[in-house]
């Protein structure tokens, strides 16, 4: 019972994606032409996307925190939230491609929003680079802190600002914010949608905790190993 | 045959699903067990340096 007080909002996960599984496969849909089955992919691939922008949100929240308590911590929390981002990054490109081979014929198109996210991508990437570029550890988490707030908002324009300005794409949203405004979304679809959004909310929290977890015991294990060497 | 063919489909995801969450919870008991152990080696090592 301890531990179902304890672990009750990853509980609250499970069951919301497992519930996202059966309703997201087995419930109506709405039947639009050239979508068809494959809109189902909608509470799967923009549910992952959704959990991978909240948790760099989180990263962002850590960086800025860092720059003004300098705590190391701060820092492998910024990390290990940026890891779990790339994470289901790399899941919503790859739940994208199949979704695109399967309503337009190719797994790439040369679509803003599409570009845009792998641009996104790599701009975290590169975070990843530039901090095993540094050795000094302060100097290191500082000038990650300061790349991943530029990263967040260059982020945000790549997959939400510069989309908008084309004048076509295969994704929702030029003129809006899809799924998200009244009337966007089909009613049907709702009941599935909302609570796969939490859903993937709760498991992106989940895994950026166990990163964070791991990326600790790593340091303290490489700390302690300093620790024997130099008293060796 | 194709609402069987779903059925199956979804059970099978139901399955892996739930076998990736029982894995993240026995990954994070283990993660639970090894941070113990770290922080009573740590303990030590400062006890040890505070008597020299």
């Amino acid at each position: 019972m301890d531990q179902v007080k304890k672990n009750w909002w990853k509980l609250t996960g499970i069951v919301l994606l497992l519930y996202v599984i059966v309703g997201g496969l087995l419930f109506d849909v709405p039947q639009l032409d050239n979508l068809l089955q494959s809109i189902r992919s909608i509470y799967f691939h923009v549910g992952m996307w959704f959990g991978m922008i909240f948790i760099l949100g989180v990263g962002l929240v850590f960086s800025i925190r860092y720059l003004s308590t300098s705590d190391p911590k701060d820092d492998l929390r910024a990390l290990s939230a940026v890891k779990t981002g790339l994470l289901f990054g790399f899941l919503g490109l790859l739940t994208g491609m199949i979704w695109a081979k399967f309503t337009w014929g190719a797994f790439w198109l040369n679509d803003p929003k599409l570009n845009g996210a792998v641009v996104g991508v790599f701009i975290y990437l590169a975070y990843m680079v530039l901090r095993s570029s540094v050795d000094d550890r302060e100097k290191r988490a500082k000038l990650a802190a300061v790349y991943s707030i530029f990263a967040f908002v260059l982020f945000i324009v790549f997959i939400m600002i510069l989309p908008r300005t084309a004048t076509f794409s295969i994704h929702p949203g030029i003129e809006s914010n899809p799924a998200l405004v009244p009337g966007d979304l089909a009613a049907e679809m709702r009941p599935v949608f909302y609570p796969a959004m939490i859903g993937w909310f709760i498991m992106s929290y989940w895994l950026y905790r166990i990163m964070f977890r791991v990326s600790v015991l790593a340091e303290m294990t490489k700390e302690l190993s300093e620790n024997k060497k130099t008293e060796g | 045959m194709g609402e069987t063919k779903m059925l199956v489909v979804v059970l099978l995801l139901l399955i892996i699903f739930m076998g990736i969450a029982a894995f993240l919870f026995y990954l994070e008991k283990r993660l639970a067990h090894a941070e113990k152990e770290l922080k009573s080696l740590k303990d030590a090592e400062e006890k040890k340096a505070a008597e020299k």
